[in-house]
């Protein structure tokens, strides 16, 4: 009996032991077919098309909230497509976002298309061989049909994403503060102007001071042409141009000379660098510099309602009369996962996306559409809302955000891109904390960046 | 014969009995941590497969000391481990001693010090982000209340910023090291303290010479995996500061997930694993070898 029991225990333990074997072995084989899909690339086509009755799963991940607009846009492709259902992930835009989307691409996760919202991230991600060149699709026709050549990011030449968005810089401005103060709202204003306007806006309301500006223009970007971080096609960084001192001594003197914006310590402890909406709608700034993404708040009055309205001006130039890059670009970079199994399908869908799919459907998200074609009157009326008159400005809204004269930069020196970001994230921390002068601050940074060049050229 | 057999018998049924385990074990920690010593030898990224791997040799291992980020890292991480685990043990052997004896509601007073162990450290840390807030915290409203004009800007601060984090991982930590230690004052017998009293020793004298000779088993133990999981500071550093201001606040275990998943390098993320692996390794055993000297086993 005894026996019996102990030759029982043993089957038992054995056939747990085979089933785990049996179910690693199982996903194993999985992977293995997945992988030679993949290595057929272009051609799988054929053997999807014997499987029709199952349709095809597309995973999309964006930083815009599905309900802003992404959620409309996925179910009306669902819609119009049964055989290519997409489903949207939102991951948030920030640093812990962007490394939970890259994490999940290391991983190996089905994610068939994405979105990255900086050179730097791009960058980076291109590199990392985790997004597909698009020239076997004819991505170069269809930017030049659909959205132009101007500002266009393009790796080493090609084409790796689509810019979705165009995303102008502005000020945005609390008109009443400014009526308060009895302040016309400029249409063209130079950045001297912008700061003694600060200064008057700045005030004590409620017991809690209010800020001129939250922040202040990037003098640099606008002066300087593409690559504006790069001397000699990127041997060499250009942090020891003149512009540079010039765009940090203006934000630093406006912080602790002129006492008039929003403290720098603030925004670090409310971790406020990707999300600053908060601090123009509880009033506690006057003006921003901004762009159209962050108006889905001003129009979100359930979470943030305020009684007074928004009105914009372009961003104050070092002298008027004169043309000035926006510090803005072509933004919201639709990309292709090099591992996608679908990717003639992702393909179709990206157009669509970046096509009639953003101009219906991504407006309410606050952004303006890349597409030659969207009719700016529907934006206006697409971004600003149901309740556009009583939120906004709106001619000011189309006059500065829907300039057709705008012009972006668009850089195409990329070495050593991620780095550098870093280094101007650390000692513009450094110089806004008042812990270096603005002196050093340019050295050390001209520094780091040269070697971090130094270092990729390796 | 028999007996031989008897005895392969025995060794399978038990080697079967621990084998989930082992295999648990095997799969998912012992090769994994094999193949990052082998990753931590050559440069990759993980996304392009590992037909990509490409060995450097002792790069990785190299470079680490010429890397601003790792040196300020394991800078920050044994400023970190010094003070937290040095005052963490001082002011929970205190706290536990006036808890072992008769105090009113000690239960609740125990309890109390024992939640932030067992809450969430998101939870806890978005609550210390809230009280650090330079200008509108109830923790600066409160020092400037009493008359402080500049008080530290904490989380905003390359100065403060650390320290903060330091204070809050103590008073996380504190509720775990006090019951630690009044399982240990439990197990001091009585009589020790009676013969100290018969010999005419005061308060002090029983303390050092009783109580922390009779508990130094427990402080060694409290010692040891404090500093193991100090090595591995992380949560708090990723969701308060991501290493900032600049660098203020970078430590090992994050700069790691920083540079495997962020900048993808697995191999150099995996060598500095290994140092830190074997850092920790030597701390132990020195430690381990120092316990002859003032562990006192009954």
């Amino acid at each position: 009996m005894k026996k019996i029991l102990k030759w029982l225990s043993l089957i038992l333990i054995l056939s747990v032991l085979l089933t785990a074997v049996f179910a690693c072995s199982k996903t194993d084989n999985n992977t293995d077919e997945q992988t030679s899909t993949q290595s057929e690339g272009g051609d799988s086509g054929n053997e999807q098309e014997s499987s029709k009755k199952e349709p095809i799963k597309l995973i999309v991940w964006g930083g815009v909230p599905a309900e802003n607009g992404p959620q409309e846009l996925v179910d009306a492709w669902n819609k119009a497509h049964p055989d290519i259902q997409v489903e949207y992930v939102r991951f948030v835009n920030d640093d812990t976002g962007n490394t939970k989307l890259d994490t999940a691409l290391l991983a190996g996760e089905q994610i068939d298309a994405y979105f990255s919202y900086s050179v730097p991230n791009m960058t980076k991600r291109i590199e990392g061989g985790m997004a597909e060149d698009l020239s076997s699709y004819g991505v170069d026709d269809f930017v030049k049909d659909n959205i132009g050549e101007e500002g266009v990011f393009k790796y080493k030449g090609k084409l790796f994403s689509i810019p979705t968005t165009k995303e102008p810089a502005y000020m945005m401005i609390n008109k009443s503060a400014f009526e308060e103060a009895g302040i016309e709202v400029p249409t063209e204003w130079t950045i001297d102007e912008f700061r003694e306007i600060a200064k008057k806006l700045t005030k004590n309301v409620n017991g809690k001071i209010r800020y001129g500006a939250y922040n202040a223009p990037d003098v640099a970007r606008m002066v300087l042409e593409d690559n504006y971080w790069y001397k000699n096609e990127g041997s060499e960084s250009n942090f020891d141009d003149p512009s540079f001192k010039l765009s940090v001594q203006l934000y630093y003197d406006m912080m602790y000379t002129d006492n008039s914006t929003f403290p720098y310590s603030e925004v670090l402890a409310r971790k406020l660098q990707a999300y600053p909406q908060d601090v123009f709608l509880n009033q506690e700034v006057a003006m921003m510099v901004s762009s159209p993404w962050m108006l889905r708040y001003v129009n979100n009055t359930a979470e943030y309602p305020h009684e007074w309205i928004t009105t914009f001006a372009p961003l104050p130039v070092p002298e008027k009369g004169k043309d000035y890059y926006n510090t803005g670009s072509l933004n919201n970079w639709i990309m292709m996962n090099s591992k996608s199994q679908y990717k003639q399908e992702t393909w179709e869908f990206m157009k669509y996306w970046a096509t009639e799919g953003a101009a219906t459907y991504l407006l309410k998200a606050g952004k303006i559409p890349a597409w030659k074609n969207a009719d700016p009157e529907v934006v206006a009326k697409g971004i600003l809302g149901d309740n556009a008159e009583k939120l906004f400005d709106v001619d000011a809204f189309k006059r500065v955000a829907l300039d057709p004269n705008i012009k972006y930069v668009v850089d195409t020196v990329t070495v050593a891109a991620p780095e550098i970001q870093q280094i101007l994230k650390e000692e513009l921390d450094k110089l806004y904390l008042k812990e270096q002068t603005v002196d050093q601050y340019i050295e050390n940074v001209k520094k780091r960046a040269d070697e971090a060049i130094k270092n990729a050229a390796q | 014969m028999i007996i031989q057999n008897k005895e392969l018998k025995k060794n399978i049924t038990g080697y079967l009995f621990i084998a989930p385990n082992l295999i648990g074990f095997m799969v998912l920690t012992f090769i994994p941590v094999l193949f990052s010593l082998v990753v931590s030898f050559t440069e990759w990224n993980l996304f392009t497969g590992t037909e990509n791997i490409r060995f450097v040799g002792l790069k990785n291992y190299l470079y680490m000391f010429s890397d601003v980020w790792f040196i300020d890292s394991l800078k920050n991480n044994l400023m970190y481990t010094v003070v937290t685990i040095s005052l963490a043990l001082s002011i929970s052997l205190f706290i536990a001693i006036i808890l072992n004896d008769k105090v009113y509601g000690r239960n609740i007073i125990r309890a109390m010090f024992f939640m932030p162990y067992i809450s969430n450290i998101v939870a806890i840390s978005a609550i210390w982000l809230a009280l650090y807030n330079p200008n509108y915290g109830p923790l600066n409203q409160f020092l400037m209340s009493i008359g402080i004009d500049n008080p530290p800007q904490w989380l905003a601060s390359s100065k403060w910023a650390l320290p903060a984090i330091m204070i809050m991982s103590i008073w996380g930590g504190l509720g775990y090291n006090v019951v630690v230690y009044l399982a240990g004052l439990k197990g001091i017998p009585k009589e020790l303290y009676e013969a100290a009293d018969i010999d005419g020793a005061n308060s002090w004298h029983k303390l050092r010479h009783v109580t922390i000779p009779m508990l130094s088993p427990t402080i060694f133990f409290l010692l040891i995996t404090g500093i193991i999981s100090s090595f591995q500071v992380f949560g708090q550093i990723n969701i308060m500061t991501q290493g900032g201001p600049a660098r203020a606040t970078t430590v090992i275990a994050y700069y790691i997930y920083l540079s495997g998943f962020r900048y993808y390098k697995m191999g150099y993320a995996a060598a500095m694993a290994w140092f830190l692996f074997i850092g920790i390794f030597i701390v132990t055993l020195i430690q381990w070898r120092g316990q002859k000297k003032w562990v006192n086993y009954i």
